[in-house]
């Protein structure tokens, strides 16, 4: 009665993730919304909160069908530290990738992640 | 009424016997889930074995759900049962407790109780004998019926119930009858299964009782009737059927088919419940109505997963009543089906909440409870330990049911053991029921059996159950649900994954900020503060590079003092051909002459200066210079080694007319010298006075400005080249000066006799090169490179004997420092010999009377016509002058005599020839005349006798810049100096210097225009050279004083 099932283990080529369109739309965000802006201890875990919520809504509505977005957002205060950052993903090379873009103000820097990682498909029934 | 007080008091005892029964049972129940958890248990195996068929079929379609399904459920149906025995127990208590002042009013009613419970244990005494586990519960089961009995007893009056107990006993006996027939298995599967019902249904309307008692204190009394009532009917319901089955009118029908019974109970009990919730309605909140309600509803739940439980079996068991009960089954069925589509119905509405308020209630309920029932626990104590006994051995045989058992309680009475197995299971059936929901209640829990409710709870809870419990329904739904979601999704990653190769390929290095340095934190702080950041590059391709001076060069050089022949400096790495190559290039001929003129230039310039301070003091000093002199200059020849000699012959070259040579003669004075004996020849400079520049020995005539000839006494004719470097010869150190000392380069002394001189040369004289009749160019300063190396030029000697040879001069291309082999004459490293050439014998001419008369003749000077070196003119000691040519014809004049005829033994001591006009030439005698000739005339054009006062003339020059005026020195030291455009008789001026004699005098001087210069250089005896210049008027000459001269030697002819 179970027959084998049969994925669709690729996304189409329309709809897989491009790199260029979310970077366009973190760096607009991240733009709009830190430009000008001073570092402030208290609303930093708000501000990326809502700028990850807002970068991952925006992103959903490119149409990058089955994917599953995770955006991360870190900000900091630049005040002479060095800084490292870097992320490593266990998925499909050929299906998710990830966008990133680096905002750097006066005293502040703000580097925005998006990992796309799912696409593994619907799942059909052959019964 | 005290038919009722004894009932409660008689249901107190038994509610006592029950709870410790509940208890030992659990205790029981618990080591037999320690010992038999795995395995089947016996009640369960023989239900399975009965269902075989079925079973096997449900396994084989799922395996998996019944081995989680069934058998858990089996299990967990213990701990549910303790638990809700547990839970039962405190109710019972607190009801007691609350009527613990009623008990007084009964004690016929205990007695009765104590009587029947004696003569149970006198029956289980003698069951013990034959088998024990059977005596215990059967005595276990009699107690319970005795209970039941007692209560019946208390229910009598009720009408109602005596209908309907009318009513069941007639279906009991009907029922009975056809039971009989049957086995005892059947039987007993039946009444297990009905006692469990039963108990259930008895419980389920306590609990409900139960939550109702929950009443404020005011409705105390109503709430315990309202509360005692109900379960008093349904006990009564059930004692009744007892009684009637024991002690009743037909005891034997009616102790069957206790499941019929029980089906006929709960009808009873619900009607009653119908009923008593009406009459509760009355003086009771509607909140109880709902309560009970749901304790219906629960009690549903309850019995319809009785039903499912006991579904196989009843399955088995409607084979047999088929046959037997018809009428019956018709009626239950549907009853049975109403009632499990109403549970089946309700089952979804009944949410958890609901049954947990129930719970939450009962617990406080207990929580109050517990303290009454200590009290009453010690007034019964002998009783539990009797009953604790006989209810574990119960339950083991109730579960065990061994098939013997039915043999041996017909032995003693088949009825009614029957009916006791019926109850106990119905008891079993509760009291599981009781524990296991008290299980849930945590509040409640008694010390002693909390870890056992844990830890039974904690084992049944493991498997979840689909149909085992109404509170875990949903839940167990909604794990089975997940559960289902849950492998999907694991079977769908399982092969998804099979298909998707994730990696951990890709690292993103995000943000890579560098911390900021010193100067760029000073910067940012500061910079901004009136500075401005600037740099400059020159070198702009190479911003980045950190130096950016040039590469600074590097070369090796080496340099040595003092400097060897091959130079003071050097590259190693460039060695041969750098050298080689400076050496080509540099233009040593040219530096040289540079070095040369310069340097002469310099020299005469500082002698210049010296001369004319010295000249200067002279002329303020000097009182006896001579009027014609306009200064004079002292040649240096104040040196050791030209010391005491006596100056023989000083010459200018007729080339470079600031060059003068004078002879010094050896002296006979010793002196600490090796020169002594040498002749010198010392070349001056004019302009260097104060030095010679060369010195050469044994000489007589000067040629050519490089080359020095000397024709010496022994014959030999010497040639110095004044190129050779300083460094060939002999250097001697005289004084603080080193001078060097040449020995000629060329020598004819080595040659043949035939060709060289046999006696001494007397002159020397180089045979003019160029055209006749033209005058010889200017010479530069120096010799040229052109004229020393084209020199080619013949040199004619002539010696005392007329000798006349004609040597060429040949410059050898190359030096040969080891010396010519063939050329012995040669210095080594000399490049200029002289070829013989020629040889004329010119004295033969002279013919022999004359040589009688006068001697030999001796040829004295030898001079060339300047414009014609065809022609020759000889001085002989006759006072002749002979005309002869070289070659060719001879000229007409063969020979210049004086206007006297005759000869006369004069030597001609002087001649020479005019530098303007050529034709004339002065001839001087030793007798003191002088004769002016002209080459054409055999006669002189003029002949002063007395010029000189008879003193011989030793020298006789004219000057260098008038044609018209000539010096005479003569023997006696006298100077005359003639001037023929002024005075043709006598000299202009005679000077006479006594002081120190004069030996030698030549003239000099230079036309040129810018520097025009007369003099008349004297060597007196002393060794001094003096150098006299002549005044203006001597020196420049007179307007055309040429064509007066001419004119004037016309008119004397």
């Amino acid at each position: 009665m179970e027959g084998s099932d049969t994925y669709l283990i690729r996304p189409n080529p329309q709809n897989k993730f491009k790199p260029a369109i979310v970077k366009e739309c973190i760096r607009e965000i991240v733009r709009e919304r830190l430009s000008g802006k001073r570092y402030e201890p208290e609303e930093v875990p708000e501000l990326s909160r809502s700028l990850a919520e807002s970068i991952k809504d925006r992103v959903k509505n490119a149409g990058f069908d089955k994917y599953k977005l995770v955006v991360q957002v870190v900000i900091g205060e630049q005040r002479g530290e060095g800084v490292k950052m870097s992320s490593k993903c266990f998925w499909d090379a050929d299906t998710d990738n990830h966008a990133e873009d680096l905002f750097i103000n006066v005293c502040t820097f703000c580097s925005v992640h998006s990992d796309y990682s799912g696409g593994e498909g619907a799942k059909f029934k052959s019964i | 009424m005290s038919l009722f007080c004894a009932f409660e008091r008689l249901q107190k005892i038994k509610t006592r016997m029950r709870t410790c029964t509940a208890k030992s049972e659990h205790r029981k129940s618990f080591i037999q889930k320690l010992t038999k958890e795995d395995t089947w248990r016996p009640a369960d195996l023989t239900r399975h074995i009965r269902e075989g068929d079925d079973f096997d079929r449900r396994r084989d379609d799922n395996e998996r759900r019944h081995r989680g399904g069934e058998s858990v459920e089996r299990r967990r149906r213990d701990p549910e049962k303790v638990s809700r025995q547990e839970r039962d127990k405190p109710r019972e208590i607190s009801r007691e407790k609350r009527h613990e002042d009623e008990k007084y009013r009964y004690p016929d009613r205990r007695k009765e109780g104590s009587r029947d419970r004696r003569g149970d244990k006198d029956q289980e005494r003698q069951d013990d004998k034959e088998k024990k586990r059977e005596r215990d519960k059967l005595v276990a089961g009699k107690r319970n019926e005795d209970d039941y009995k007692r209560r019946d007893r208390a229910d009598k009056q009720e009408k109602e119930k005596d209908r309907e107990r009318d009513r069941d006993k007639e279906k009991d006996r009907a029922r009975d009858k056809e039971r009989h027939n049957e086995g005892h298995r059947d039987k007993r599967g039946e009444e297990r299964e009905k006692e469990r019902r039963s108990e259930e249904q008895d419980k389920e309307h306590r609990r409900g009782e139960r939550v109702r008692m929950e009443k404020p204190e005011r409705e105390k009394r109503d709430r315990h009737l309202g509360r005692e009532r109900p379960k008093d009917e349904y006990r009564d319901q059930r004692k009744d059927k007892e009684r009637r089955e024991r002690h009743g009118d037909k005891k034997d029908v009616e102790v069957k088919d206790e499941r019929e019974r029980i089906e006929e109970k709960r009808r009873h009990k619900e009607e009653r419940e119908r009923r008593h919730r009406e009459r509760e309605h009355k003086d009771e909140k509607r909140k109880h109505d709902s309560e009970s309600r749901e304790n219906r509803d629960l009690k549903g739940t309850g019995e319809e997963v009785r039903r499912h439980r006991g579904d196989r079996e009843r399955a088995e068991r409607d084979k047999h009543k088929e046959r037997r009960k018809r009428e019956e089954d018709e009626e239950e069925e549907p009853r049975r089906n109403l009632l499990t589509d109403g549970a089946s119905s309700k089952k979804p509405a009944s949410d958890k909440s609901p049954k947990q308020d129930t719970k939450t209630e009962v617990a406080t309920d207990e929580v109050s409870a517990d303290q009454e029932y200590e009290d009453d626990f010690e007034e019964y104590e002998e009783d539990f330990e009797e009953m604790d006994d006989s209810a574990s051995e119960r339950e083991d045989e109730g579960e065990q049911r061994h098939p013997e058992e039915g043999e041996e309680r017909e032995e003693l009475s088949a009825q009614r053991r029957k009916e006791i197995e019926a109850i106990q299971r119905a008891m079993d059936e509760e009291n599981e029921r009781v524990g296991t929901a008290q299980s849930r209640q945590t509040v409640s829990a008694e010390e002693e059996e909390t870890p056992k409710w844990s830890r039974e709870k904690n084992l049944k809870k493991e498997g979840g159950s689909q149909r085992g419990k109404f509170i875990d329904f949903v839940a167990a739904k909604q794990r089975e649900v997940s559960k289902q979601v849950s492998t999907k999704q694991k079977k769908r990653s399982a092969e998804l994954l099979r298909l998707i190769d994730l990696d951990f390929s890709m690292t993103v290095s995000l943000l890579d900020l560098p911390a900021v340095n010193e100067y760029d934190m000073y910067i940012r702080t500061f910079g901004t503060a009136n500075t401005k950041q600037a740099y400059v590059q020159c070198n702009e391709d190479n911003a980045d590079r950190d130096i950016q001076t040039e590469e600074i060069e590097v070369c090796e050089k080496w340099t040595q003092h003092p400097p060897e022949h091959k130079g003071a400096c050097g590259d190693p790495n460039l060695s041969h051909e750098a050298r080689n190559h400076g050496e080509m290039s540099f233009d040593s001929q040219r530096l040289t002459a540079f070095l040369r003129s310069a340097s002469q230039v310099m020299v005469i310039l500082l002698e210049e200066d010296r001369a004319e301070r010295k000249s200067l003091r002279k002329l303020s000093s000097q009182t006896d210079t001579p009027s014609f002199s306009d200064g004079s200059l002292q040649l240096n020849t104040n040196l050791s080694f030209l010391y005491g000699r006596r100056i023989s012959l000083v010459h200018f070259s007729p080339v470079q007319r600031h060059t003068v040579m004078s002879v010094h003669s050896a002296t006979t004075k010793p002196s600490a010298l090796r020169l002594d004996s040498c002749t010198v020849i010392c070349i001056w400079n004019i302009w260097e006075p104060s030095r010679p520049q060369k010195v050469q020995c044994c000489c007589f005539s000067p040629g050519k400005a490089i080359l020095v000839f000397a024709g010496t006494s022994v014959g030999s004719v010497a040639v110095w080249d004044l190129r050779e470097h300083a460094g060939g010869h002999h250097r001697l150190t005289i004084g603080e000066e080193e001078w060097a000392f040449r020995q000629p380069t060329f020598s004819t002394d080595a040659l043949m006799a035939g060709s060289a001189h046999i006696s001494s040369v007397t002159s020397v004289e180089v045979v003019p090169s160029t055209a006749p009749g033209g005058l010889r160019p200017e010479a530069p300063l120096l010799a040229s490179e052109d004229e020393s190396s084209g020199l080619s030029f013949q040199l004619a000697s002539l010696d005392e004997m007329g000798v006349l040879n004609f040597w060429v001069v040949v410059e050898l291309p190359k030096a040969n420092e080891a010396g010519s082999p063939t050329d012995l004459g040669l210095r080594p490293g000399g490049k200029v010999k002289l070829l013989h050439s020629s040889r004329l014998l010119t004295a033969d001419r002279v013919s022999p009377r004359d040589a009688a008369e006068t001697g030999p003749l001796q040829t004295l000077l030898l001079r060339f016509l300047p414009t014609d070196s065809n022609h020759f003119f000889i001085g002989t000691n006759m006072g002749l002058v002979n005309h002869e040519t070289s070659h060719g014809l001879k000229a007409p004049p063969k020979l210049y005599r004086c206007q006297e005829a005759g000869v006369r033994p004069i030597n001609v001591t002087s001649m020479h020839f005019s530098p303007f006009r050529q034709q004339l030439f002065l001839v001087g005698c030793g007798d003191g005349s002088i004769r002016l000739h002209q080459v054409s005339s055999e006669h002189p054009v003029a002949e002063w006798k007395n010029g000189t006062a008879g003193e011989p003339v030793v020298s006789l020059r004219w000057t260098r810049t008038r044609p018209a005026v000539f010096c005479v020195l003569d023997a006696a030291s006298t100077l005359h100096v003639w001037d023929l455009l002024k005075n043709d008789a006598e000299p202009v001026v005679t000077e006479r210097m006594d002081s120190d004699r004069v030996t030698a005098m030549t003239v000099f001087g230079d036309s040129g225009q810018q520097n025009m210069y007369s003099g008349i250089a004297l060597a007196h005896e002393s060794g001094k050279i003096e150098m006299q210049y002549f005044s203006r008027h001597f020196t420049v000459p007179i307007k055309a004083e040429e064509e007066k001269l001419e004119s004037m030697m016309a008119e004397a002819f």
